[in-house]
């Protein structure tokens, strides 16, 4: 089994809305585990790291939230995208396919390069 | 489109930062919703782990390690819902409040420290403000400058760098750098409406005066060069907006009505705008009338100052450069098209007869040529021009640069008080960083509790700034034109005592905050307060840098002290006591040559007939006023070397003016009543004119040349007077001549000298009636004693001296007070030391050396650093000073006696308290 790593600064923000994209509205347990699948249980997660994220992202207006019922009759604070987060996740990939892709180019073996 | 998406995102960040405030206010329900989240969490979590097979306790130990927490996540909650820094921020403004309300007797001595040198900075540089750094109020202000002559004139002239005008009219009209060029000539005017006058500020302008300056009408209309085209044409006169509203009651019906100015009759056209005063800081010219009246109105300095003479300089020139030009550009633009109006101007013909027609060959060619090498300098106009900058720049700059020592040693001294609280508290620090709190934090908390203190003293002083500064304009002679400045703190002021209270809140902050921040914390907790953690090593170091600073204030008081008691011993060279002076002005009610004679004779019989009145004479010069008249002379069988200066200072007097003023006569006789009009002309000369040209001997019967009397004019000299002081007290007497009232058709005399039998002051009502009874339409201004006049002069002087004194004063008690608290607590410390030594035979004469020792050591040392710089110093305060040499043994003797004085008091407590200690006693402290 690979070694887990921790969650980078930043781009959490971006698998939450990512979530939110994929799955529609959901609480906060909800989305924290859907990472950790996501990810292939590669990553590290520790829940709690979650709902800082979720609240700048609602400062942000990128997403709004409100108290439902869950599908077994809990209430839970549901999490949704909004316009601005839609765009938001667009503009994120975009810049997140070009910073890897450049990380690409560098971490090539050497004799292709030349 | 990048710049765009650049903006929104900022915007998101700004609407996050507004969330997080808003989260920071409304703690409460925040919580609540935080916990219930938490727990739905959880409640979600437990329910998975407890489908997939967990016993319930194994599901809620696995939901809450995963959480990583229950207070850890809400901490982390906390810090993004609110604003982490401001919660913060509230809680140590909260501690420092109990601090400083724990300790009043530190918080009263520390703010109160703070509120004299920054009250006494806000006071100052209110002033400094308005006087020196302020723009005018008008539109691009920065793109106003003046233009001034430099070099000889060759022309009869009022004031510094002023020009004729038809050479503005050259400058108007031929530059390239301009938007517009406009003069003007600021002059005193009699307005009389209703049978009610006024004597007033005026100006005469050219008619694009307002367009120039970018200042429209409140009412009305402003002048346009319409309003100025033909000589004597245009009767017409704009009211400032002040004027219109004290004067005329803000009445719109004043359009169109005339009003007499100077006894001739002009129409109000119109009320330039508010808030538009003129461009002379204090100086607000009431009226303004078109230059082409200059004629009717400039008829008090004589016949020469019309719009054709070129040999009268009198206008002042401003223009607004054009857009994209520099000033240094438009220097160097105007310098070839100066050249070729200075070369057609030394062709004409007026321009040889204005040189003396019986000079030589040699001198016309010297004067030709200093003429060809004058030039024309551009300077910044931004903030307009004033007698009063020019005045009190200096002063300024001195008290500006005085005071902000004196709140470097206000800060320095409350850091040396909160550097001995850091020590007494040093254990409960300590107790603090051991249980977790971050130095950083500390250092916030300490720089926090500064701030406190800084704005509470800053409040303080801000008080005390508003009353000095009264105080200050009070000490400002007032004379018939006060100087309008405001005291009450406006927004720049105000942030001017805010930034410098912050500033001086981190120098006094800082020290004590880093060094008790790092603390340490083992050997503090265990050792006793005053352990060598608290070594007074720093709070000495601050404390000589504080005797340093107070050492330079009072050297500086000392220097200006002395300035001043030197003033004083000046002999005027005329009798101060019992002497009254005025001034009358026939002029402004249109009175001239006859009229005026008749007027001025009907004065001085009036006056000599009041009781009390010894006897009265009048004089064209208000002496040690500022006033000076003076031109050039030619003396018959006298060759002037080429460039020699041949000015000399005028006056015209009545006959016994020399006697009501008691200038002794040194030769020949005084003017005598056979001096007429169709006699031959005489003058008088002063002993310096005398000796200068003549010797010893040999200037009776010589024969002057005067440009101002005409050349024709001759007179001889039938006497030498005693020199006195003439334009300001500090200054030596000139080489002066007195010519006589009586021997001029046109004579100009408004200044009234009365010798009273008693009390000066007492008899003015008495002289206003009289002067009333030839004609009550005059206008009588400026009434003081002779004495108050002589005390006036020496005002700046006097003010500097009063305030340094001041200042001097409080960094004398902020430094005894500073040494006492450390020798106080030094013996403290020393206490055991000190039984110690007295059980083993110590005397109490070595007892109290040891204590005053460091005292002298501590006094001595700064004192010593500071003398080299503050007599250094003191070369860039030359110029206001008087008699006074580097060392000056005055000075330098009282400044011991005042360091004397401090370390007495300072030291006398402790020092006692040392010498008396009872040895079981103290072995037994601590």
């Amino acid at each position: 089994m690979a070694e887990k790593i921790d969650v980078w600064q930043g781009t959490l923000a971006l698998m939450v809305l990512k979530t939110l994209e994929t799955m529609g509205p959901l609480h906060g347990y909800g989305i924290a585990r859907r990472i950790e699948q996501t990810s292939g249980d590669l990553l590290q997660l520790n829940y709690g790291t979650i709902y800082p994220a979720l609240l700048k992202l609602e400062q942000e207006g990128y997403v709004s939230s409100d108290w439902r019922m869950s599908e077994n009759n809990r209430r839970a604070k549901y999490y949704g995208l909004t316009r601005a987060g839609r765009k938001q996740i667009q503009k994120e990939a975009r810049q997140w396919a070009q910073t890897s892709a450049i990380m690409a180019r560098f971490l090539e073996p050497a004799e292709e390069r030349l | 489109m990048r710049r765009a998406l650049m903006r929104r995102a900022a915007m998101r960040r700004l609407k996050g930062f507004l969330a997080r405030l808003s989260g920071s206010l409304n703690r409460k329900r925040s919580e609540r919703e935080m916990a219930a989240e938490i727990e739905s969490h959880l409640e979600l979590h437990i329910d998975d782990n407890v489908r997939a097979g967990m016993t319930p306790e194994q599901a809620r130990r696995e939901a809450l390690l995963k959480l990583g927490g229950v207070e850890a996540t809400k901490e982390r909650y906390r810090d993004r819902k609110g604003l982490p820094w401001l919660a913060h921020l509230g809680q140590d403004v909260r501690y420092g409040a109990r601090q400083l309300h724990r300790n009043p007797g530190f918080t009263i001595v520390a703010a109160l420290s703070l509120a004299l040198g920054i009250g006494a900075n806000t006071a100052i540089f209110t002033l400094f403000d308005q006087v020196l750094l302020r723009l005018l109020p008008l539109k691009n202000p920065q793109e106003l400058v003046q233009i001034q002559w430099r070099g000889e004139r060759n022309a009869a002239s009022i004031g510094g760098g002023t020009v004729s005008y038809p050479f503005y009219g050259d400058i108007r009209d031929r530059n390239q750098v301009f938007s517009g060029v406009m003069c003007r000539f600021s002059l005193d005017l009699s307005v009389a409406q209703q049978g009610h006058t006024d004597l007033v500020t005026g100006e005469l302008v050219s008619g694009n005066y307002f367009e120039v300056l970018g200042v429209s009408a409140a009412l009305g209309r402003v002048f346009t060069p319409e309003d100025n085209r033909i000589p004597d044409g245009h009767p017409r006169a704009v009211l400032s907006y002040d004027y219109w509203t004290e004067r005329f009651g803000a009445d719109p019906n004043i359009l169109g009505q005339k009003i007499l100015v100077n006894n001739f009759p002009m129409t109000v056209i119109g009320v330039s705008a508010k808030g538009f005063e003129g461009l002379g800081l204090g100086v607000r010219p009431a009226v303004r009338v078109p230059v082409a009246m200059a004629k009717e109105l400039m008829g008090f300095f004589g016949n020469a100052w019309n719009l054709t003479n070129r040999r009268a300089a009198w206008l002042e020139l401003f223009a607004r450069l054009a857009p994209g030009i520099a000033r240094e550009q438009a220097q160097a633009s105007l310098a070839p098209l100066f050249q070729s109006i200075l070369e057609s101007e030394a062709d004409e013909p007026d321009f040889a007869a204005s040189v003396f027609p019986k000079s030589t060959e040699q001198q016309r060619a010297y004067t030709r040529q200093q003429f060809l090498k004058s030039g024309l300098d551009v300077v910044p106009a931004a903030k307009g021009t004033s007698w009063v900058r020019e005045r009190y720049r200096t002063p300024l700059r001195v008290l500006m640069a005085l005071v902000g020592v004196m709140l470097l040693m206000a800060a320095v001294n409350v850091a040396n008080l909160l550097l001995a609280r850091a020590a007494a508290r040093q254990r409960e620090t300590a107790v603090r960083l051991a249980i977790g709190a971050s130095r950083s934090r500390l250092v916030r908390q300490s720089l926090t509790e500064a701030a406190m203190l800084a704005l509470l003293g800053g409040a303080a002083g801000l008080l005390l700034a508003v009353g000095l500064d009264r105080v200050i304009l009070a000490l400002i002679p007032a004379g018939d034109s006060p100087l309008r400045l405001n005291t009450s703190p406006d927004a720049r002021v105000l942030g001017f005592t805010l930034i410098v209270s912050v500033a001086a809140s981190l120098i006094f902050g800082l020290l004590p905050a880093l060094r008790s921040s790092r603390l340490e914390v083992s050997s503090a907790i265990k050792e006793q307060a005053g352990s060598a953690a608290t070594s007074p090593r720093l709070r000495k170091t601050l404390m000589a840098a504080q005797v340093f600073l107070s050492t330079i204030l009072l050297l500086a008081a000392g220097m200006f002290l002395r300035t001043l008691a030197n003033l004083k011993t000046i002999d005027p060279g005329f009798r101060v006591a019992h002497m009254d002076t005025f001034s009358v002005s026939p002029d402004l009610n249109g009175y001239r040559k006859q009229r005026a004679i008749q007027y001025y004779r009907q004065v001085l019989e009036r006056l000599r007939a009041v009781p009390g009145v010894e006897s009265a004479a009048l004089a064209s010069i208000r002496i040690v006023n500022g006033d000076w008249w003076g031109g050039n002379v030619a003396i018959d069988g006298y060759t002037a070397s080429p460039g020699e200066n041949m000015n000399a200072a005028f006056n015209m007097v009545t006959t016994d003016y020399f006697q009501t003023l008691g200038i002794p006569l040194l030769e020949g006789r005084y003017f005598q009543s056979s001096d007429t009009q169709s006699g031959h002309g005489v003058v008088i000369v002063s002993e310096s004119f005398a000796r200068h040209y003549f010797g010893e001997k040999g200037a009776l019967g010589r024969r002057l040349q005067i440009y101002e009397s005409g050349p024709t004019a001759r007179p001889e000299i039938v006497g030498v007077v005693r020199d006195v002081r003439y334009e300001k007290l500090r200054d030596a007497p000139p080489r002066e001549v007195y010519l006589d009232f009586d021997q001029h058709d046109d004579p100009i005399a408004e200044n009234v000298y009365v010798k009273t039998r008693s009390d000066p002051a007492g008899l003015f009502s008495a002289l206003r009636a009289a002067v009333r009874s030839v004609d009550p339409n005059v206008p009588i201004s400026d009434m003081l004693t002779l004495n108050d006049q002589v005390a006036r002069n020496l005002a700046t002087e006097r003010l500097v001296a009063r305030l340094t004194a001041a200042f001097g004063f409080a960094a004398a008690i902020l430094v005894a007070a500073g040494l006492y608290g450390l020798m106080a607590f030094t013996v403290a410390r020393r206490t055991r030391e000190i039984g110690i030594r007295v059980a083993l035979g110590a005397r109490r004469r070595a007892v109290i050396w040891l204590v005053l020792r460091e005292v002298v050591a501590l006094v001595g040392t700064g004192a010593l650093l500071a003398l080299p710089v503050a007599w250094g110093l003191s070369r860039y305060v030359q110029s206001e000073l008087y008699g006074v040499a580097p060392g000056d043994p005055t000075i330098a003797g009282g400044l011991l006696l005042a360091l004397i004085a401090i370390a007495a008091i300072a030291a006398f407590i402790p020092a006692r308290r040392a010498g008396t200690l009872d040895p079981t006693l103290a072995l037994r402290c601590e």
